[in-house]
């Protein structure tokens, strides 16, 4: 085993981990050793830090709060009809009860957000129509005939979302885009990852490494 | 002699039917099969026993007022943790606001501690909670969650990535990262009572 494969090991164990080539390597290795020792130290760690569970009658408490919250609530909500969105930031998940000076300010509120909503469309419109006049607009004279070179950048149709940890490449081949981890490369045709990477990224027309 | 053959369990998406048509039982039992889970995801995210548990409050009003939206195609266990998780972390940046108002009043905002009969090693363990604590506010709320529900619930891989709707590849990246930075950050070798 190789020390890449030790330490993959020791933060991602696998199923089918060859536990005496691990043991030889380790042997062998100071510095896996030493890594290995301390992921040991910290699974103790987080053992020895685990949350004692809440006594019966915390449970009991919970639970009535709960069942005393859903039986003020409206009718379970149907895929049809949402009344309140669950993933919602916490708040109150029962109706209250509104003063007539909270639902007029609902209603300027909501006021408001008509108000807002045209105030954007105005500006999006107005956005769009400069651009459209913007590229219209015929080249200078000086231009014409002369060499001029248009460089594009490769661009992504798609968001790629960058974890923390991950090494991407980013690697385009027309309008076909390829995504890999270098963080998990692993091989495949038993041929090294890393020969495989380099003649992928070699092939490619563009690309883009990123990390966060 | 008693008859011993082995209590059958329902199955989730019988309680989960029967939750939607508001039968008590069926909730009920819901709760009490996953509320250890709930609180151990929501202590370990916020490293406090009061909070945790007011988060499993909060998740579960949230879960049974939202079942309508619970599709299915994921287990409950993996969509009821989804919420304690994010209900977690929203609780966690309410609190850091909390803290950042309350900073100059006097009120201590470390956790409080287990219930332990020797006072010493219950001063040990709240040292050893606090220095892991410090370690895991080190990480994003994403990383941390993962990890979370990796180390604490011991879920597979695909487990979590059912349970956050993420690839597989990326759970095993954010285990990978959250493991690297937490013993880089933690000082294993100093703190004696860790070995």
């Amino acid at each position: 085993m190789r020390c890449d494969e030790v330490m993959r090991e020791l933060n991602l164990p696998s199923d089918d981990r060859d536990d005496r080539a691990l043991a030889h390597h380790l042997a062998e290795c100071k510095a896996c050793a030493h890594w290995a020792a301390d992921a040991a130290r910290f699974n103790r760690l987080w053992d020895a830090t685990r949350p004692v569970d809440p006594s019966t009658e915390s449970w009991d408490q919970l639970w009535s709060s709960v069942t005393a919250r859903l039986d003020h609530s409206g009718p379970v909500t149907t895929p049809h009809s949402r009344p309140d969105n669950p993933f919602a930031t916490v708040g109150d998940a029962a109706p209250q009860h509104s003063s007539p000076f909270t639902r007029s300010w609902r209603g300027l509120a909501a006021i408001g957000l008509v108000g807002l909503a045209q105030a954007a469309a105005l500006f999006l419109a107005v956005n769009l129509f400069w651009n459209m006049t913007v590229r219209n607009v015929q080249l200078p004279r000086f231009f014409e005939g002369a060499d001029v070179v248009q460089r594009t950048a490769p661009s992504l149709d798609s968001e790629v979302d960058v974890e923390w940890g991950q090494v991407l490449l980013i690697r385009s081949d027309g309008p076909k885009v390829d995504i890999r981890d270098l963080a998990l490369l692993e091989s495949s045709n038993g041929e090294d990852p890393w020969y495989d990477l380099f003649n992928s990224a070699e092939s490619a027309s563009t690309f883009l490494a990123m990390t966060e | 002699m008693l008859d011993a053959s082995p209590s059958v369990q329902t199955p989730d998406e019988i309680l989960v039917r029967r939750a939607r048509e508001r039968d008590p039982i069926a909730r009920e039992e819901l709760f009490q099969r996953y509320r250890e889970d709930a609180y151990r995801v929501a202590y370990r995210l916020l490293g406090h026993e009061q909070d945790a548990l007011d988060v499993v409050q909060e998740a579960l009003i949230k879960a049974f007022l939202g079942l309508g939206d619970f599709d299915g195609r994921s287990g409950f266990r993996y969509w009821f943790l989804r919420i304690v998780g994010n209900t977690a972390l929203d609780w966690g940046r309410r609190r850091k606001r909390r803290s950042i108002l309350s900073i100059g009043n006097g009120r201590s905002e470390l956790p409080e501690p287990a219930c332990h009969d020797d006072p010493a090693r219950r001063l040990h363990q709240q040292d050893l909670r606090r220095t892991l604590d410090k370690a895991l506010d080190h990480l994003s709320p994403k990383i941390r969650t993962t990890f979370v529900l990796f180390a604490e619930l011991g879920l597979s891989y695909k487990e979590i990535a059912e349970t956050e709707a993420i690839p597989i590849g990326t759970v095993m990246s954010r285990i990978n990262a959250a493991r690297e930075k937490l013993q880089q950050n933690l000082d294993l070798n100093r703190d004696e009572g860790i070995r």
